[in-house]
């Protein structure tokens, strides 16, 4: 049988992988390049690999919620990736369903809290 | 090859690895992404110092194994036949190839038969070969059909999902509207060893008998035959796509019943207008009958009266049985039991 820990990181990993793409959306407002987003994502304890984001960041482009642009004037080519106004109108849409959410599952938690806070 | 040159190849090497599997279109793209982010992940692995051929290997590992980032960047599974036909391509495959190897080997067996081959060896080396190379193209059509399916409906199935509603949920069959699989397979078999038969040896068909060939009656003109053996195939080949609807559906259900009504609607009309329309049947059978057995006049009379009768009752079983057959199938189409609660 699979360990409590190993049960409780395959459905944290669940969990935070249905937010990716939020996150993503999210910070894409200025443009940025895929390992840049990598590591700003990182400051603020989102942790996402490279592999995994960058076919997301194309899948999203192909979705028309972010265009690109090869930026080719630095040391290494980059692709910038930038929210488009599809993109900024379903974050937009997507942010208030968000705040619901979190509301709706906090209060499902809290109720929790009580039988295990004692 | 300095330290440099090894980790260039190294990364070139894991691009490419990538990359090949991608759509062309999407190749340039991917590849010239993917060397720029590598070099910003050793960047951020080495801070100023220079790299070493482990760092690139560490940062290879990280990003994965190269057909499992492809395969995010496709963002599609990738099947020759889907998991959600999988099941009856086994089943398909299997019956087939057993149909199609043993209608090899007993047409081989049946021409032996007619034709004794020499020299034991050769005759067992082609018999194998050609038993193994027949189920070898079965093998491989039943593939090409599936994938092609599949390639096809792999597009077509997410639309699908979208319309499906609760009520084109098939009912639970009541007992009566199952087809146990046996049934058809049985029915193919027996539909394949037909077919082998009508084509490869004719003469099973003929008045056998212990005596010389030349004492043979021919029970079909064998003219009108040979003119007419591509509708009798084609009746043939329609009761094989009854029994593999049958085999598909797993149940008598109106689509079924229609598809199999129709198909044996044409092969009763088929068959009528080979006995009656073109006689088939070989007239003089009697006569050459009697020409070998000397019958006697009352036993010639009678054989001679039933024979001219032959293609009218033929026609007639084959009606009355065509009625049989519907009547059958739609009462397991649309008979409900009783509820008994």
């Amino acid at each position: 049988m699979e360990t409590i820990q190993a049960i409780v990181d395959n459905l944290l990993l669940e969990l935070r992988r249905g937010t990716l793409v939020l996150s993503v959306l999210s910070q894409l407002q200025t443009p940025r390049y895929g390992y840049s987003l990598v590591e700003h994502l990182k400051e603020k304890d989102v942790e996402i690999e490279p592999g995994t984001l960058y076919p997301l960041l194309r899948r999203l482009e192909k979705q028309g919620l972010l265009q690109s642009e090869w930026e080719i004037s630095g040391s290494k080519p980059r692709k910038y990736y930038v929210l488009s106004d599809r993109g900024l109108q379903v974050l937009a849409l997507l942010r208030i369903q968000w705040f619901e959410m979190k509301e709706t599952i906090d209060a499902l938690m809290r109720e929790g809290d009580t039988d295990y806070g004692r | 090859m300095d330290d440099k040159k090894k980790q260039d190849d190294l990364i070139s090497r894991y691009v490419y690895a990538v990359v090949r599997h991608l759509p062309a279109n999407q190749q340039k793209d991917v590849e010239q992404e993917l060397k720029t982010l590598i070099e910003d992940m050793l960047e951020t692995r080495c801070g100023t110092r220079t790299s070493e051929l482990g760092d690139v290997e560490a940062v290879l590992i990280e990003l994965g194994v190269p057909y499992e980032l492809a395969a995010k960047y496709r963002d599609t599974k990738r099947y020759l036949i889907g998991p959600q036909r999988f099941d009856i391509y086994v089943m398909l495959l299997k019956i087939v190839l057993a149909v199609a190897g043993g209608a090899i080997a007993l047409a081989l067996m049946i021409s032996y038969a007619l034709d004794p081959p020499s020299g034991f060896f050769k005759t067992f080396f082609t018999f194998v070969s050609s038993v193994g190379s027949g189920m070898i193209q079965a093998f491989a059509w039943v593939t090409i059909v599936f994938a092609v399916l599949q390639h096809y409906e792999g597009k077509a199935h997410i639309l699908k999902e979208f319309e499906w509603h609760p009520k084109d949920l098939p009912e639970v069959p009541v007992t009566t509207s199952v087809i146990a699989k046996s049934d058809p397979i049985a029915s193919i078999v027996f539909i394949v060893l037909l077919f082998v038969c009508i084509n490869v040896g004719p003469t099973l068909f003929d008045h056998w008998s212990t005596f010389p060939k030349e004492r043979v009656i021919p029970l079909f003109d064998w003219a009108v035959f040979t003119k007419y053996l591509y509708l009798i195939n084609i009746s043939i080949a329609l009761d094989l796509c009854i029994e593999i609807a049958k085999l598909y559906f797993g149940r008598y259900t109106k689509s079924l019943a229609s598809i199999s009504i129709i198909m044996n609607a044409a092969t009763v009309i088929i068959s009528i207008f080979l006995v009656k329309g073109v006689g088939i049947l070989n007239t003089y059978a009697i006569e050459q009958m009697n020409t070998i057995y000397d019958l006697s006049e009352k036993a010639f009379s009678g054989l001679s009266k039933f024979w001219n009768m032959l293609p009218n009752i033929i026609v007639i079983l084959a009606i009355i049985g065509f009625f049989i057959e519907t009547v059958k199938t739609l009462y397991k189409t649309f008979w409900q039991p009783v509820d008994k609660s």
